[in-house]
């Protein structure tokens, strides 16, 4: 037996030490007599408690440290109970001032809504599938909107087009197309207003087809300045189709101006719209 | 009827209902257990009182979190007494230098005899048990410092060699051994203080 199964077996509980010594030689008795000389004094060290109060303090801080934690605790969800119930409360009043300004009509009224025209401008119009703007204006109602509203809910040239001749042909003919409409709202309505005011509506006509020639004559073959003028006589047919639905031009008629110089090469071509030009532009 | 509840039940009772009487019951069952250890550790009744209160807070604490080393697996007593080791450590090392200077003073000649009647200036007149236990008490701080824990947690706090073993990070045998080597020390300890006793006595006669 070695000494540390010696010292197990002296702290094993119930142990009979006379039968043990007997099983072991001189020097591990020895030991033994040691071990067990030590051990007894250590047991017979008085055992110490606390100073009196202090069980009482350790129970107190206990109890104060767990109620201080509940309370914690209630005060956080409390605390988050009312972030939760004001940011409710802003939300609704949002939600209720948003309503109210579009029942009044001071908000847009969602076009994304409006049937029959695309909300994705994104998708290329040659693949299989996607319906041509034409197909879209003929499958839209009628009374669902104005023609100036189709005007505007056009998707944006650089959107449409997959490769620059197939979308600024197709722009074209759309084009066209919305001043014919524009020439036969004119001459449908002679006397919805002076003649002054279809003027506009003729000019953005004349540009328009005036810079379609242009291309057609292939004086820019790199397509960016005939793009810009189509960009520009399209911009001017639109506020113009704005003057004639009966809605006020204000400062956004002056952006419709064509650049400078675009109406000087549409007076040399088309020398005979000299008047219109300098009415147009002395307004 | 809380006296027949284990460790755990009291625990959990503490916890989950705040109830402070199962909080006293646990206390009070292992305060001689923990005091015992603590005041071995830093042999000062008032910082043993201190460190006490101290281990029992950060009891409380880990148990209301419900995290840290604590599981309920009956082993209350001994995860407690591993707080109680950590804060009695930390403590010794805060007052180390103060402390490596008395061992210092001690191997210098200093003698286990003036050590004791620094403590005791009546010991002489007190029983002889009384004495033992201070002269034993001084012994136990002059073993090293693996020895006197293992001594400690084992007369003191009444813990198996496997729990200490786990307690201190270390094997059986070598709480084995460190308890073998503690009982010959105190053994060899206490024959030269009664000689030195019996020596001072036959000088005084």
């Amino acid at each position: 037996m070695n000494s540390l199964e010696l010292v197990r077996k002296l702290y094993d509980g119930e142990i009979d030490i006379e039968a043990l010594a007997k099983d072991l030689d001189e020097d591990a008795r020895q030991e033994l007599t040691q071990l067990l000389e030590a051990k007894a004094a250590l047991e017979a060290l008085p055992r110490s408690r606390p100073a009196p109060g202090v069980i009482d303090g350790v129970v107190a801080e206990a109890v104060r440290r767990k109620e201080a934690r509940s309370t914690m605790t209630l005060i956080l969800t409390n605390r988050m109970l009312q972030r939760l119930a004001a940011a409710a409360v802003v939300v609704v009043a949002v939600g209720v001032g948003y309503l109210t300004l579009r029942t009044d009509g001071i908000l847009p009224v969602d076009r994304a809504n409006a049937p029959a025209v695309s909300s994705e401008p994104t998708v290329a119009l040659g693949q299989a599938g996607a319906k041509e703007p034409d197909e879209e204006m003929a499958e839209a109602p009628a009374e669902s909107m104005n023609f100036a509203d189709q005007v505007e809910q056009k998707p944006a040239p650089a959107a449409i087009a997959a490769s620059p001749d197939e979308g600024r042909e197709r722009d074209r003919s759309v084009f066209r197309q919305d001043f014919d409409e524009v020439g036969a709202l004119a001459a449908a309505e002679p006397s919805s207003g002076s003649a002054g005011d279809h003027l506009p509506a003729v000019l953005g006509r004349e540009a328009f087809l005036a810079d379609s020639s242009l291309k057609k004559e292939g004086e820019d073959d790199s397509g960016l300045m005939t793009w810009d003028l189509e960009e520009e006589a399209f911009r001017t047919f639109f506020w113009q189709v704005r003057a004639l639905d009966g809605r006020s031009p204000g400062e956004d008629w002056e952006e419709a101006v064509p650049l400078e110089g675009s109406f000087e090469r549409l007076e040399k071509q088309q020398p005979g719209n000299d008047g219109l030009l300098k009415t147009r532009g002395e307004q | 009827m809380q006296m027949h509840q284990d460790d755990a039940e009291l625990v959990s009772a503490f916890v989950e209902n705040a109830d402070e009487k199962a909080f006293r019951t646990l206390v009070e069952r292992h305060q001689e257990r923990i005091y015992g250890f603590l005041l071995g550790m830093v042999r000062e009744p008032t910082v043993a009182d201190d460190l006490f209160q101290e281990t029992f807070v950060k009891a409380v604490r880990a148990m209301q979190r419900q995290r840290g080393s604590y599981t309920s697996q009956g082993r209350w007593l001994q995860w407690v007494m591993r707080i109680a080791r950590n804060t009695a450590l930390d403590h010794l090392r805060s007052r180390k230098r103060s402390r490596m200077r008395l061992v210092m003073e001690n191997e210098e000649g200093l003698d286990l005899d003036q050590i004791v009647a620094d403590g005791e200036p009546d010991a002489s007149d007190k029983l002889h048990r009384q004495q033992q236990a201070v002269w034993l008490s001084a012994c136990i701080d002059r073993l090293p410092p693996e020895q006197r824990e293992v001594v400690l947690m084992r007369h003191e706090s009444e813990l198996t060699f496997r729990e200490i073993a786990e307690l201190t990070d270390c094997s059986i045998n070598t709480a084995l051994g460190r308890m073998r080597y503690a009982l010959l020390n105190l053994r060899r300890m206490l024959q030269e203080t009664d000689a030195n006793e019996l020596e001072r006595i036959e000088l005084a006669s």
